[in-house]
Parts: structure tokens; C-alpha cells; sequence
């Protein structure tokens, strides 16, 4: 279909391409608005006790603050799903070498910012963690290359020698096309390792193995890939101190109810006092300063508590239907760069949401992932509604089906 | 389309995706919706119910409970509100600030470090506080998993204003409460202990009326479910609950703290006087209705301390076993547990004695309403009876000689009572004990009423039952509880009826409403009113001219019967009087004894005092003393007549003074000559008993010395006079 056609067709259109998923738009904007009731109804308690002095007592200082960035982060989605994200395939290295550049400062004093044991934030323009631009960068990167994959010319070597014939079968092995990501991937742990930041590392390899799964790679490295990971993943488990307590009160929180076990413990209880039906919006009785920052990582434990059973299942049923309907979306997407992309972000967030709620109900042992559009944070809630505008973008340029 | 298109995906990278929708889109989330059915559902109750432990606080609204009044309304036992002092370690941990270092370890010890501060802080202070012992507060400190040790019970509001005081400088609110309580206050101290007993820590009644009516007394404790938050502070939400307590029910005694008053001073002086190892008691009774109107037992303790040991002697043994390192913990504690249950058993109803001689007087009514003897009808007593051939001594080693029922009730002669059992015989003997009500428990609302103690029916009955029979009827070989002896004696004096002895007239709920009372009742009609009267003026003439001429008081009339009877044991004798007043119609009646004199040597019949170790020369004069200050504190009037109060006949004519004397029953003598009385002995004005007399000097004239005041007095007395005289 020639592009001049549907320009006459919509001329008062400014992009060049049709309308974006409406579906998706409306399960992210119908998130972000429960979201923010539950914050406000999670966070109320915290902010009026005020113990540590942040909020002077405002029952809305969190949900205000949220708000706005809810409001803010709605206008950026719509902002960028009218981008044309072809664009983006020329800025990959620069969004990469920025995102490497700013994982770097956090260590740098005066610009990085040192909280809970961690340097993960920078100080500047607003606080924010660059490993979400990096987690970003990663995607773009890898979905742009990859996107290529099929114009990428398989190296030869001279098969007169043993070595030459091993790196032909490497090659053959799909083992030289890797290793420009595994080194991207290699930057990027590092970079978070020095933080450190363990639950962005997973989530950072969690993308990294998905894009490569989406976009074709042999089965047998995510093999090996799997075991490697699973490997170093015990190995930090059970050969550091830190971990395996943790892992120790991910068993059996009730050991040190009052410390180490308390978040988990008192989680499970407003959990569990949900019931099938739940106390009733806004009547959650745990948030009452037993579990710690209800309106942080925790936030969904108040949503079992009020909403109960089925009210927590009714939002997981969005949270599913816009994973599902963002797959669906790259399955249509008019390349295989956009299709890649969709997944990076779609699949970033599907764990994000995933991990986050096996942590609250304890599934996971307790990493700091929090639940996309419910927990409190302003620039990442920005950052995920100018990821979603992303994936409208793409949607965009879908070819009529 | 000759343009070159970008790559669109393909279909193994399709199949990816659908692989990929499948994991992130569905599976993940069954898993997790699968997780919160776990959560929500299978463990909902288990979880709701650890959630709700942890949000909820319960209090105890105490209920207040009744208070114990004796017959006048002076009150024998109130509650009175009190705090307890409430600790939370647990939220004592909040308080310690944060430990700081690089490592978690360090951070973990430095935290440690800090509590440790804390409570080295807190430890002695509060101990200080609250006057307890500093490791135990320490201990309860260190609980850190807890969030309810009660540091110190029931303390007074003088230590609570300390505790609300060093909360607000310590910054302690929510780890250290105060929650209201209720303690018990005996305001007589040690009056009625046995009757009234004392309730436990946590005010349950454990003894006497407190545990027998503990049900009534103690009301319903309210509850109060607050909700709080986790820094403990009371949360306004509505799962809170409220259940109504109830205020405990008020005791109306019959006791009259009074004659308990004389009762106890009676009792105690007597026991020291003459050195009863064993104490004694004392029931004072009202015969016609069974009202008890005082228990005394001694020993005796303070109510408000009732674990003390109160009598000095066995508290001093007791501190010799606890210096004594040959003396285990375990002895030593032995040893205060049976001198606590001794002191808090009451002799009058926990324990049965030998009545002795002060028996006589059921045994005479029983032959007299069974016609086995008259008053007519003459005993000989020669000092010694055989019976069943045992010689029977009498107390009088020389016999009485030849007595009438009357003298022989007087001298308390054991022969002439063994001819009159006799006379009556064992069936009849036996019929009467039943009927006098020893066989059962007198029923009075005292909890641990012992039980008699007599020779089995068919023992009693068969021919070898003579000797028995020849014992009994003096009172000896058996046993009964003081109580039973007060109501079969009251049934004596009483015109026979046996009444059912109580303590209680009445309970009253908390808005004062008579919930029950107990009207007089009588258990049954034992002897006739002419068999009563008979015997009670025999026992009037016991005190008059007999062996309980001792308890006599000059202007009252008093009854009564003496006893000592002789134990198992070497030398334990109790010594007893069974008095009542006024004889003609007996208002109350006296039971009281010592128990076991210490005779100045083994064997001897006198104390070290040089007393006579007998019912009448110990127990008749202090019960005595004891009927004379009851009946004047119950305000009968001396025998001849009541106080007149001295009139003013001074100035008067003789003739007319005489009149105006003798008029109130007073003797006017006359000294001098003269036309008008100038002065008086005793002055105007004193009280005086009916039948004095009063010396009145004549003169010619009336004194100078008549003031203004009193003349006018006069004259307006004559005017009146005149007038009515007139009218």
C-alpha cells in the first residue's frame, strides 16, 4: 500500500502512520490510575506518622508527588508514541556509550548518590538510576543489531588448520555473532556489579536472554547461557554470608520476626488478612506502620489486604492482558527492530511485575524490584510510561492487519 | 514494491514470541495467582489471625469488686482502684536507635551495644521505682520477643504519678503503661480474718466469706479491643470491641464490728493472761435468730498481709529455721506453709473440741423435756463413780453430797450428770444429740466446716456403750465444732428452737438492690419453752452462786456454763464459758475458750500465774468482762434501774424536793434544819443510778450565790408551772 494513499486518507494527521494500540493505551492508563488510588490509600499512614521525617505529616505527600509524575509520564507516553522510533536505530551506540557513561558516575562523590548500602542513583537533573537507562540502552542495542542479523555475513576461516577449522565451527555454532552482546552484557554487569545492584543485574540479563531468544539464536546457548547463569547464581547464594541469610529468612522469615524477617512477615499478614474479598479499600490495618514503606516495594501486600483475593487477581489480570497484548504487538510490528524492541520492554516489565509480587508473597526471597505504575517513584514510573510510548510508537507503524 | 523493506518477523521468531507470551503472560501469573489462593485462602485464618494478635490490644476493664459490710454498714473489706505497671520490651527496641557501622556485623553489634545501654539505664531506676528487685527487672528487660511483662502489681497512685513521671522524662510512652486494677483494703486490719479471709494476687477470694461468696463478690471483669498501630498507639478503627463489665455485689454482714471489737480483746488478753498454747476463740451469737454477731479465733493476722506470720512467738521460730544454716529452704518453707494454714484456719469452725462441762446444760434439757428427771428429783455425788467399772472422778474430790438438779448443774457435778445420762438413756442421749444438730454441719456460709466427732451408733447403743454414755453426758470423749456448740446452746436458752447460725444477712448488687438475704431459720424445734426456761434459770444461778460465779457482773443478769475439759494429751486443757445475758430473755450468747492454760509445772492444775487452770476461774471472768461491755455497748441498763439524770432542788422546800427525788426512784436524806435545800451532793446534773440517794443541806434561806440567770430561770419555771397548774 503506498504511503501517499493513507496520507490522503488522514491528512489531518501529523505522523505518518495510523493510530496507535488502543488497547494497550487503556490498560496502561487504567494501571496507572488504580495504581495511583492504591498508592495513596498504602502510603496515607506512612506519611501521616512521618517517622522518618520526610513528609511533615501530609497524609498526600507521596500520592501528590506520584501524581504529578503520573500526570507527567502519560503526557511524555503520548509524546513519544507520535516519534517515529526509526530514529532510534541511528542513536543506539550513543544511548549505549550515555547509559555506560552515567552507570559509571554513580560512583563518582558528589554526583552519585550513596543510599542503602548502594550507589545507584545520580543526583542529577532529578535523582534517578541510570541502570534504567542502561537496561534501556541494552534493549535498543540489542534489538537494533539483531534487527540485522539476517545481512550479517558469516565469517570464514582457512580450514588448512585445526584452529581455523574450530573457529569455522564456532561460526558455524552461531558463537561469533554473540560475542558482541555477551560484551555488552559483560560492561553492563560489571557496571552494576560495582554499584551493586543485584536485582537490575537479573533483570538485565533476563532482557538480554530474551531479545537473543526472540530474535532466533540457537537454543543450545541459552542452554549454556542457563547453566552458567545458574551456576554463579548459586555460587553467590550459598558461598556469600549476605545471601545466604537472606536466603535463610526467605525460608523461614518467621526466625527473626523483628528484624531480618520482619517485611516478609508482616507482608504474608496483610496477605493473608485479605481473604477472598479483603478488608475493604482503604481499611488495610497493616499499613499502620507494621509493614515497613507500604508504599514502596510492598505496595501490592496492601492490595491483597484490602482488595483481597480477587481484587489482587483482578489486577494482576491487567497487568497480564497488557504483557500479553505488548507480545501481541510485537508479533505485528512492522520490523523485526520494533518487534525486538516490544519484547525488551515488555518482557522488563513482565518481570518486573513477576518478581515484585513472588518477593511480597514470598516466593523470591526479598530484592528491591518494585511493582511498575503501583509503587512510589516518580522517575521510574516517568521512564516506564516513556517505555510504553515506545512500544505505541511501534504500534503505530503496525501494517493494517 | 520495489522498495526494500526493513526484516518483519518471521516465523521461527513467532513461534519465540508465543513461546515468550506463554511464560511473561500467563504462567508466571498463574503461579502467582495460584501463590495468593495459598496466601488468601488456605492460610487466611492462620495469617488474619497473627495480623489481628499484633493489631489488637485487649484491656481489662476490672470490675470493682463488692464490699463487706458489717451490721452497722462499717465496711470490713473494700477495693480500692490500683495500677499496674506494664512493660514492652519489644517496643523498647524500637526506641534504640540504629547501630551504625560498615558491615552488617558491626551495625548488628553496635545496635546491641546501644540496647544493652539502655537497659543498664533502665534497670536500676525502675527497680528503685517500683521497689522490686533489680535483676527480675532486668530479666523481664531482656524479653525482647514480648510485649506484656507486668513489672509490678497493684501498686498505689503515689508510685504510678513516679511511673507517669519517669515515662514522660524517658520518652517511654508505649513501652511502659500503666493499666488500671483494683486492690483489696481490709480497713480493720486482723478484725473478723477468719470469717472474712483475703483474696489472692489476682483478687480471687482464697479464704473465708471472700472465697465463699467470691461469685458475688467479684463482678464481672469488662474487655476493651482497641486497635493500635505498631508504634502502639491506639488506632481509630472500628474493629474494636467493648464488653460490658459488671461492679461485684456488697456483703451485709450480721457481724457487728463492735462486739467483735471486745470479743477479740477478750480472747487475746485471756490467751496471753494465762499463756493458752493454742489459742482460743470466741463466738458471740444471737440465740433467737442464729445471727452471728462476732468470730474471733487466735491466732489470728492482718488481712492486708495475710502470707505474714502474725503471732509473734511462731514468727520469731520461724526466723530462727531461716538463720539456721543446718535448715534447708525447703524445711524452712514447710515450716511458714503450716504456720500460714494454722493462722488462717479458724478454731471456731475448721477444727472440733472436747466440749467438757459446758455440754451439761444440752444433756439437763434433753432429760428434763423427756421427763427423765424433774427439778424436784435429788443427785448424791461422793466424789467418784463407778461405771462399767471405771471410777469416775468428779471435780470435787470430796463429793458434793446431796444436790438438787439446780445444784448440780451449779457445781457442775460429773456424777450427778452420769446419773441424770443415765436417767436419760443412750437411745434418748443419742436421739438428742441428733436432734441438737451436732451430727450435721451447722451450714454457716464459711467455707471448711469440720465436722463432729461421737462413738458410732451402734457402739454408743450396745450395753459396752456405758461408759461412753457416762462421759457424754459430762461432755467429754467426743468432739464438736464451737459453732455447733452456739447453735444447740442458743436452741437451749432460746425456748428450744435450733436456729441455723449465718453470717450473712443480705447481698446487694452494685446499684443496691437487695439480691438475697437470709432470714432467720430454723433448723427444727429441739425442747420445749418450759424445759428452756427451766434450764436457762438454772444457768442463771451457775453465774449467780456457781461454778461461773466468776463471770458475774453486779447489775446484770447473766446465765452461763463453765467447762475444762480434759484432752488426749498431757495436761491440755480447754478451758471454756458459755455465757449469755440478759438471762430472762437472751439477747445474745457468748462461746469462748482458751486452749491448753500452760500449767506452771507438769501435772499442776495452776499456771504460772498462781490461776486455777478451769473454765471458771479463766474463761467465766473474761467472758464476764466481755458480756458487761457488750450489753453496755448494746445499751442495756444496769440491773435497779436506769440513770436518772440529777435534777436542780436547790432553793426548794424539803418536802417538795423528797417528792421530786423519790419520783425518779432516788433517796433524798436530809442533813440540818431548815425551810428551803441550800445545797446538793451529788451537784445537779449527774447521772445517777436509780435507788441513790442524795444528801440535801437545809438552810433558812436559799444560797446568795444565785445569779441573775438562774433566778430568772426560776421565776419563768414557777410561771410555767403555774400556768399548767392552772390550765
Amino acid at each position: 500500500m503506498p504511503k501517499a494513499m493513507r496520507l490522503k486518507e488522514k491528512p489531518k494527521k501529523t505522523s505518518a502512520w495510523g493510530q496507535m494500540d488502543m488497547p494497550f493505551f487503556l490498560l496502561v492508563v487504567v494501571l496507572v490510575v488504580v495504581g495511583l488510588i492504591m498508592l495513596l490509600s498504602a502510603s496515607y499512614p506512612t506519611a501521616i506518622y512521618d517517622i522518618k521525617n520526610i513528609t511533615g505529616g501530609d497524609a498526600f505527600y507521596y500520592f501528590k508527588r506520584q501524581a504529578v509524575f503520573a500526570a507527567g509520564g502519560i503526557a511524555v507516553m503520548i509524546f513519544v508514541s507520535r516519534l517515529n522510533y526509526q530514529g532510534l536505530r541511528d542513536m543506539t551506540w550513543i544511548v549505549l556509550a550515555l547509559a555506560f557513561l552515567c552507570m559509571a558516575l554513580v560512583r563518582v562523590p558528589g554526583i552519585g548518590h550513596y543510599a542503602n548500602g548502594a550507589y545507584r542513583w545520580l543526583n542529577y537533573p532529578v535523582q534517578w538510576q541510570p541502570s534504567e537507562l542502561g537496561k534501556f540502552a541494552l534493549i535498543l542495542f540489542f534489538a537494533a543489531r539483531l534487527s540485522k542479523r539476517d545481512e550479517r555475513r558469516p565469517l570464514e576461516f582457512g580450514r588448512r588448520t585445526i584452529f581455523g577449522r574450530f573457529l569455522n565451527l564456532l561460526e558455524r555454532a552461531g558463537f561469533f555473532e554473540l560475542v558482541p552482546y555477551i560484551l555488552i552484557i559483560v560492561i553492563m554487569v560489571g557496571l552494576l556489579a560495582i554499584e551493586p545492584h543485584m536485582s537490575a543485574t537479573i533483570q538485565m540479563l533476563v532482557i538480554a536472554a530474551t531479545i537473543l531468544f526472540a530474535a532466533g539464536i540457537k537454543l543450545g546457548w541459552f542452554v549454556t547461557g542457563g547453566a552458567l547463569a545458574g551456576a554463579g547464581l548459586t555460587y553467590i547464594m550459598f558461598a556469600t554470608d549476605y545471601m545466604t541469610s537472606r536466603l535463610q529468612m526467605w525460608r523461614d522469615p518467621w526466625s527473626d520476626p523483628l528484624d531480618k524477617g520482619l517485611q516478609a512477615i508482616q507482608s504474608l499478614m496483610a496477605i493473608g488478612s485479605g481473604g477472598l474479598t479483603g478488608l475493604g479499600l482503604g481499611q488495610s490495618r497493616q499499613k499502620f506502620l507494621y509493614l515497613p514503606e507500604p508504599q514502596n516495594d510492598f505496595v501490592f501486600s496492601i492490595v491483597c489486604e484490602e482488595l483481597g483475593f480477587i481484587g489482587a487477581v483482578l489486577v494482576l489480570i491487567l497487568f497480564a492482558l497488557l504483557i500479553i497484548r505488548g507480545y501481541w504487538l510485537a508479533l505485528h510490528a512492522r520490523d523485526k527492530f520494533g518487534s525486538l524492541i516490544i519484547v525488551g520492554i515488555t518482557t522488563l516489565f513482565a518481570f518486573q511485575v513477576f518478581a515484585n509480587v513472588a518477593v511480597v508473597t514470598n516466593l523470591f526471597p526479598v530484592t528491591g524490584i518494585s511493582l511498575p505504575f503501583f509503587s512510589y517513584g516518580g522517575t521510574a514510573l516517568l521512564i516506564q510510561l516513556a517505555e510504553m510510548g515506545l512500544v505505541l510508537a511501534i504500534s503505530r507503524q503496525n501494517p493494517a492487519s | 514494491m520495489a522498495l526494500p523493506r526493513p526484516p518483519r518477523p518471521d516465523p521461527p521468531m513467532m513461534g519465540r514470541v508465543l513461546v515468550l507470551t506463554l511464560v511473561f503472560g500467563v504462567l508466571t501469573f498463574a503461579l502467582l495467582s495460584a501463590r495468593l489462593w495459598q496466601l488468601q485462602m488456605v492460610r487466611h485464618g492462620e495469617l488474619e489471625g497473627k495480623a489481628i494478635d499484633q493489631q489488637t490490644r485487649e484491656v481489662t476493664a476490672t470490675a470493682r469488686r463488692g464490699t463487706i459490710f458489717d451490721r452497722n454498714g462499717e465496711e470490713l473489706a473494700v477495693s480500692a482502684s490500683a495500677q499496674n505497671v506494664v512493660l514492652s520490651p519489644r517496643d523498647l527496641l524500637a526506641l534504640v536507635p540504629q547501630g551504625e557501622g560498615a558491615t552488617p556485623q558491626a551495625r548488628q553489634a553496635d545496635r546491641r551495644r546501644k540496647l544493652e545501654e539502655t537497659w543498664d539505664r533502665l534497670a536500676p531506676a525502675l527497680a528503685d521505682l517500683l521497689d522490686t528487685d533489680e535483676a527480675s527487672i532486668r530479666r523481664r528487660l531482656e524479653k525482647t520477643n514480648s510485649a506484656w511483662e507486668v513489672l509490678a502489681r497493684k501498686v498505689e497512685e503515689g508510685t504510678a504519678d513516679g511511673v507517669r513521671t519517669f515515662v514522660e522524662e524517658n520518652g517511654l510512652s508505649g513501652c511502659l503503661t500503666l493499666t488500671a486494677d483494683t486492690r483489696r483494703y481490709y480497713p480493720q486490719g486482723s478484725l473478723a480474718c477468719h470469717a472474712i479471709g483475703f483474696v489472692n494476687g489476682e483478687d480471687r477470694g482464697a479464704y473465708g466469706l471472700e472465697a465463699a461468696f467470691d461469685g458475688d463478690l467479684a463482678g464481672e471483669n469488662g474487655k476493651v479491643l482497641t486497635a493500635k498501630n505498631a508504634a502502639g498507639t491506639e488506632m481509630p478503627q472500628p474493629y474494636t470491641g467493648y464488653a460490658d463489665g459488671l461492679d461485684g455485689c456488697d456483703l451485709h454482714l450480721t457481724l457487728d464490728a463492735g462486739i467483735q471489737r471486745f470479743a477479740e480483746k477478750a480472747l487475746e488478753e485471756g490467751v496471753q493472761k494465762y499463756d493458752a498454747l493454742h489459742g482460743g476463740f470466741c463466738i458471740v451469737i444471737e440465740p433467737k435468730t442464729g445471727a452471728l454477731l462476732a468470730l474471733a479465733s487466735y491466732p489470728g493476722y492482718d488481712l492486708n498481709h495475710p502470707l505474714d506470720i502474725a503471732d509473734r512467738g511462731t514468727a520469731d521460730r520461724l526466723d530462727r529455721l531461716a538463720r539456721d544454716p543446718s535448715v534447708d529452704e525447703d524445711s524452712y518453707g514447710r515450716a511458714k506453709a503450716q504456720a500460714q494454714f494454722v493462722q488462717w484456719s479458724s478454731k471456731y469452725l475448721n477444727t472440733a473440741y472436747e466440749p467438757g462441762s459446758t455440754f451439761k446444760p444440752i444433756v439437763m434439757s434433753a432429760a428434763l423435756e423427756e421427763g427423765a428427771v424433774t427439778p424436784e428429783d435429788r443427785f448424791h455425788c461422793a466424789g467418784v463413780v463407778n461405771v462399767g467399772g471405771w471410777p469416775i472422778r468428779c471435780s470435787k474430790r470430796t463429793g458434793h453430797g446431796t444436790q438438787t438438779l439446780q445444784e448440780a448443774l451449779m457445781n457442775s457435778c460429773n456424777p450427778a450428770h452420769i446419773a441424770i445420762g443415765q436417767r436419760l438413756g443412750a437411745e434418748k442421749f443419742y436421739a438428742y444429740w441428733k436432734a441438737f444438730g451436732f451430727p450435721d454441719k451447722t451450714g454457716v456460709e464459711l467455707p471448711g466446716e469440720s465436722g463432729s466427732r461421737f462413738w458410732p451408733a451402734e457402739d454408743f447403743l450396745s450395753p459396752n456403750g456405758l461408759t461412753s454414755l457416762a462421759t457424754a453426758s459430762f461432755g467429754q470423749r467426743f468432739l464438736v465444732t464451737p459453732m455447733q456448740m452456739a447453735a444447740a446452746l442458743s436452741a437451749v436458752v432460746n425456748g428450744g428452737h435450733l436456729m441455723e447460725p449465718y453470717l450473712v444477712a443480705s447481698v446487694t448488687g452494685p446499684d443496691g438492690t437487695v439480691l438475697r438475704s437470709h432470714p432467720p431459720k430454723e433448723v427444727r424445734r429441739v425442747i420445749s419453752q418450759g424445759t428452756s426456761d427451766t434450764v436457762r434459770g438454772f444457768m442463771e444461778q451457775v453465774v449467780a452462786a456457781g461454778t461461773g460465779k466468776n463471770a458475774a457482773v453486779a447489775g446484770y443478769r447473766i446465765g452461763g456454763k463453765t467447762g475444762s475439759s480434759q484432752t488426749g494429751e498431757t495436761d491440755h486443757t480447754i478451758v471454756s464459758f458459755a455465757g449469755f445475758a440478759p438471762a430472762d430473755d437472751p439477747a445474745f450468747l457468748v462461746l469462748l475458750a482458751y486452749d491448753w492454760p500452760r500449767p506452771a509445772a507438769p501435772g499442776s492444775t495452776l499456771t504460772a500465774g498462781g490461776v486455777t487452770i478451769s473454765g471458771g476461774f479463766m474463761a467465766a471472768p473474761m467472758a464476764g468482762e466481755l458480756i458487761a461491755n457488750i450489753l453496755d455497748y448494746l445499751g442495756y441498763e444496769k440491773e435497779g434501774g436506769a440513770q436518772v439524770s440529777l435534777p436542780d432542788v436547790v432553793g426548794e422546800p424539803p418536802a417538795q424536793a423528797r417528792a421530786e427525788l423519790a419520783e425518779l426512784g432516788l433517796e433524798a436524806r436530809l442533813l440540818g434544819e431548815g425551810t428551803v435545800v441550800t445545797e446538793q451532793v451529788p451537784a445537779p446534773g449527774t447521772a445517777m443510778p436509780a435507788g441513790g440517794s442524795v444528801a440535801l443541806t437545809l438552810g433558812d434561806q436559799a444560797p446568795d450565790q444565785l445569779d441573775a440567770d438562774r433566778a430568772a430561770f426560776l421565776s419563768l419555771k414557777r410561771f410555767v408551772d403555774e400556768r399548767e397548774v392552772s390550765s
